[in-house]
């Protein structure tokens, strides 16, 4: 019980700097494209303002909305980034559920990730968030199949489904390395089923914000919240599927994982300001007819290798 | 526990839903303002700030979308006069030449603070039907629906224009304050699912009431037509013109920081090599590549006098090609070729790299009036139905983009765009 | 786990998939009937989990959210209710689908409690639970399973590159519509 005790601070403690962070990186590389005057203390403070602001507004309701698919949405994906945190290892043999499936039990968290994302442009009965419902259908369908093969392509020299083995098999030479097309096609679905910037059409500024068009207030907040959490876990298990994880020389483990996690977060929120969005149908052919043949080359390439 | 936190949230940026209407003061530079930041849905904003005179056809849209801000709320009204609607009497004022960001942020603070109560709704409700159902699931009627839901017709259903299969068809108004079309446009679109089946573009509200407007980046070109106006002046005012339309399709796709970089660029005196370094950035990003294909006008539909619409399907008519004060500077017209959105966005990017040279090859040159000016503003009205024809089809987002592309300036006046030889 | 945790969670979720499984029939929208069904398929899931057959378990999870999604988008899609916001009856039949559904709960609970299942609890390790499964699938028959899976994928792309953008006017990017009546290309009678 102490265990699950804490077990859950952890995760929620690392959630919440993790949001904090990807907060601020997104505030200090968005003030440095737009050029925008304003120091440290500035940069700092935005997220946590604005934060304020959101909070401190009421939520505003529809007319005759779904209420609890509408209020079940931030919640749950908020509970996806905090499973998607869970199977991260800080450390050989330490993580807050190292099981022998990380990798399934992560792919199934963000594909889940489309539920509530649907749940939140229908519930409000409103015409564009419901617009942007059916993008991330379209988008996470399409960018599932990808995303998993990568991943199965580094399981495939670590033998094993769990995170913490891929990551103890990248001792000699890092999956980026290992599974060459594996990074590139990670880093172009893992913001899709996160519906970041450039692949941002469910919350498109065509649809004036998609599904958050009608969110406001606490709720609103949370949503934001949870986006950035589903984004921190899916740098996270890319550092550590990809760029190895605890490995690294002079710091100790944990700490090298934290800085490869921020290098993944600071890569697509970089990304997020100097991408333009990807329109639908294009992502769409693009993810099936381009990335799914690349990830299963990957595969090959990998297996190639290993024989 | 809360007050901390309404503390922290009274000093943040405000958020802030802009109505644009006809003001004498340049109402894009309020975005680049740090104080407050302006949001695309009203339901993310504390503030609602209407900038200028709104003719009557945008009075009620105008009190709906103040409904549509969460509490607290507030609403500061910019401009000079009687406000234009009975519930802006009590807003915040702001005189044109005063600073509206400084009322905004205030009026943000009061309110968060609860120093000054939430406003309340100004629209009327509208009274749906109570839900008229039979049945022991409401649904009544003969089959699986009937009755009335909740007061509204059900869809009609149609065959959709990609395969033919019979779906249902939304008709809905949108605008005039959607934050993805040119701000005061509404359109009529009979949308099948997220693909536009047929589209029509209402009249310009402004020209209807005669409340046209002169944006004060674009006096120059009022200017020129009656007095001596530098070159340098006139090409740029065209370079600031030409960048908000950029900041805008930036703004479309997503790139928000791009764009207020591109406004910064367009209110601030331009720099050529800050204009570059930003163009470099814009065409690195792939949004002047996309909608290749997309809502094409044809070089015979477009026409003559039509500005950069025209040069980008082919038709090489510009009017400084023709204009002495020019002819020195060896001017040639930029014409893309297909007249997509591709085209049009790159003919922006192509006219400002040529009036960036015009600039600095003109030096002190003046030009006396009498030739027609060469006025990038368009119109509504000029273009309204092949636009509406090239729209039928698209999918959803690119349909905005390809409005976005037109360029359309709401509230110009008609007599901007006179053809060549027509005063 | 101890044994109670084991025994109660697995109560809660069989509880739970049974009553979410009887809410997707209960409930007046079809994008609701949907999700109401993911979530007994989840706990089904958490029940395999349980089971220490843990990649089943979370297979079925990564498969449902996916398959649940692509069917509220053809029930949306094909059916007259607008999103599945307006209230209908989502049964027919139902006389004859609650009595099939009573006999067949009553045969399958006869089956549970008359036969002896073995009551070992389920210790293995779970990776060695996945790889016996895998071999007991796909072992003698890997390459046919191989083969069918890549003529599978090689349908699925095929499918959505044929489909995806272009309608049977055009691509939507180019504005899909049929084409006018009277072709362009014919010279008006004067």
């Amino acid at each position: 019980m102490t265990a699950l005790l804490f077990a859950g601070v952890a995760v929620g403690a690392a959630l919440s700097a993790g949001v904090l962070t990807a907060a601020v990186f997104d505030a200090a590389v968005g003030a440095t494209v737009a050029r925008t005057a304003g120091g440290p203390r500035g940069v700092l403070l935005t997220p946590l303002r604005r934060a304020a602001v959101v909070a401190v507004q009421r939520r505003t309701t529809t007319e005759r909305p779904d209420a609890r698919a509408w209020a079940l949405a931030p919640a749950l994906l908020l509970g996806l980034a905090a499973v998607m945190l869970t199977v991260v290892p800080v450390a050989p043999g330490v993580a807050v559920a190292d099981v022998p499936h990380g990798v399934v039990l992560f792919g199934a968290a963000a594909a889940t990730v489309l539920i509530p994302v649907f749940l939140q442009g229908w519930s409000p009965n409103s015409a564009f968030p419901l617009l942007g419902g059916y993008r991330m259908f379209a988008q996470g369908l399409s960018s599932m199949i990808p995303f998993a093969l990568v991943l199965i392509a580094a399981a495939l020299p670590a033998e094993s489904l769990a995170i913490g083995d891929i990551v103890a098999s990248q001792q000699g030479l890092w999956n980026v390395v290992r599974t060459p097309l594996g990074l590139p096609v990670y880093l172009a679905t893992a913001p899709a089923l996160a519906f970041w910037q450039p692949f941002s059409g469910p919350a498109g500024s065509d649809l004036a914000g998609g599904v958050e068009l009608e969110a406001s207030g606490p709720h609103l907040l949370a949503w934001r919240c949870a986006q950035y959490g589903v984004l921190v876990g899916m740098s996270a298990v890319g550092a550590a599927v990809f760029l190895g994880g605890w490995a690294g020389p002079a710091l100790p483990g944990p700490v090298w994982v934290v800085l490869k996690t921020l290098f993944l977060v600071f890569v697509l929120v970089v990304a997020r300001h100097l991408v333009a969005r990807v329109r639908m149908e294009r992502f769409v052919v693009g993810a099936w007819v381009v990335l799914l043949p690349a990830a299963l080359a990957d595969v090959f390439i990998t297996g190639w290798w290993l024989l | 526990m809360t007050n901390p936190l309404r503390h922290l949230a009274a000093g943040a940026p405000a958020p802030t839903y802009l109505l644009r209407g006809a003001l004498d003061a340049d109402a894009d530079a309020v975005r680049l303002d740090p104080r407050l930041r302006v949001v695309d849905s009203p339901r993310h904003a504390t503030v609602l700030l209407v900038a200028g005179r709104l003719p009557d056809p945008l009075l009620t849209p105008a009190a709906l979308t103040h409904d549509a801000l969460p509490h607290p709320r507030a609403s500061v009204w910019w401009g000079d006069g009687d406000p234009p609607a009975r519930w802006l009497r009590e807003a915040v004022r702001v005189p044109a030449d005063g600073d509206p960001a400084a009322a905004v942020c205030d009026a943000h603070a009061q309110a968060v603070l609860g120093r000054r109560p939430s406003e309340p709704a100004v629209g009327t409700v509208v009274d749906r039907a109570a839900w008229d159902g039979v049945g022991p699931y409401g649904h009544g009627g003969s089959g699986m629906t009937g009755g009335t839901p909740y007061g509204r017709s059900l869809p009609d259903r149609d065959d959709d224009p990609r395969d033919g299969l019979t779906l249902d068809v939304l008709r809905v108004t949108v605008g005039p304050f959607f934050s993805a079309l040119p701000p005061g446009l509404s359109i009529d679109v009979r949308l099948y699912g997220d693909l536009v089946g047929a589209c029509e573009l209402h009249e310009d509200p402004f020209a209807t009431s005669g409340l046209s407007f002169v944006a004060p980046h674009a006096e120059p070109f009022e200017r020129a037509r009656t007095e001596r106006v530098a070159v340098a002046n006139l090409e740029q005012a065209r370079i600031s013109h030409h960048l908000r339309a950029l900041a805008r399709t930036l703004r479309l796709h997503g790139l928000h920081a791009l764009s207020d970089r591109a406004l910064r660029v367009a209110v601030a005196p331009t720099s050529s090599r800050s204009v570059e370094r930003l163009l470099r950035l814009v065409a690195a990003s792939g949004a002047p590549r996309a909608g290749a294909g997309t809502a094409v006008l044809t070089a015979e539909a477009a026409g003559l006098g039509l500005g950069v619409v025209a040069r980008a399907s082919g038709v090489a008519d510009d009017a400084r090609e023709h204009d002495p004060a020019y002819a020195p500077l060896g001017f040639e017209p930029v014409t893309q070729r297909r007249g997509d959105v591709r085209a049009r966005t790159q003919q922006r990017v192509a006219e400002i790299r040529q009036s960036l040279r015009l600039c600095q090859a003109a030096g002190d040159a003046v030009r006396e009036p009498g030739p027609p000016v060469e006025d990038p503003r368009l119109p509504v009205d000029a273009l309204r139905e092949p636009v509406a024809e090239t729209l039928a089809g698209l999918e959803w987002g690119d349909a905005v983009l390809a409005l976005d592309s037109f360029d359309f300036a709401v509230g110009t006046p008609r007599a901007a765009r006179a053809p060549a030889g027509v005063p | 786990m101890t044994s109670w945790a084991v025994d109660s969670a697995f109560a809660v979720f069989a509880v739970a998939a049974v009553v979410t499984g009887f809410l997707v029939f209960r409930t007046d929208s079809m994008v609701r009937a949907s999700f109401w069904l993911l979530a007994s398929f989840v706990n089904v899931g958490l029940i395999l989990v349980l089971l220490n057959a843990r990649f089943l378990g979370f297979s079925v999870v990564l498969m449902m959210a996916g398959e649940m999604s692509v069917m509220a988008i053809f029930m949306v899609m094909l059916m007259m209710n607008p999103a599945g916001l307006n209230p209908m009856t989502m049964v027919h039949q139902h006389r004859a689908s609650v009595a099939a559904g009573v006999t067949a709960f009553l045969a399958l609970a006869g089956v549970g409690i008359v036969v002896d299942f073995p009551d070992d609890p389920a210790r293995q390790d779970p990776a060695q639970v996945t790889a016996e499964l895998g071999v007991e699938e796909l072992g003698d028959s890997m390459l046919v399973f191989q083969t069918a899976g890549a003529a599978l994928l090689a349908t699925m792309i095929g499918g959505i590159a044929v489909t995806s953008r272009r309608g049977r006017y055009g691509t939507a990017d180019e504005g899909s519509v049929p084409p006018p009546l009277d072709p362009p290309d014919a010279e008006s009678a004067l």
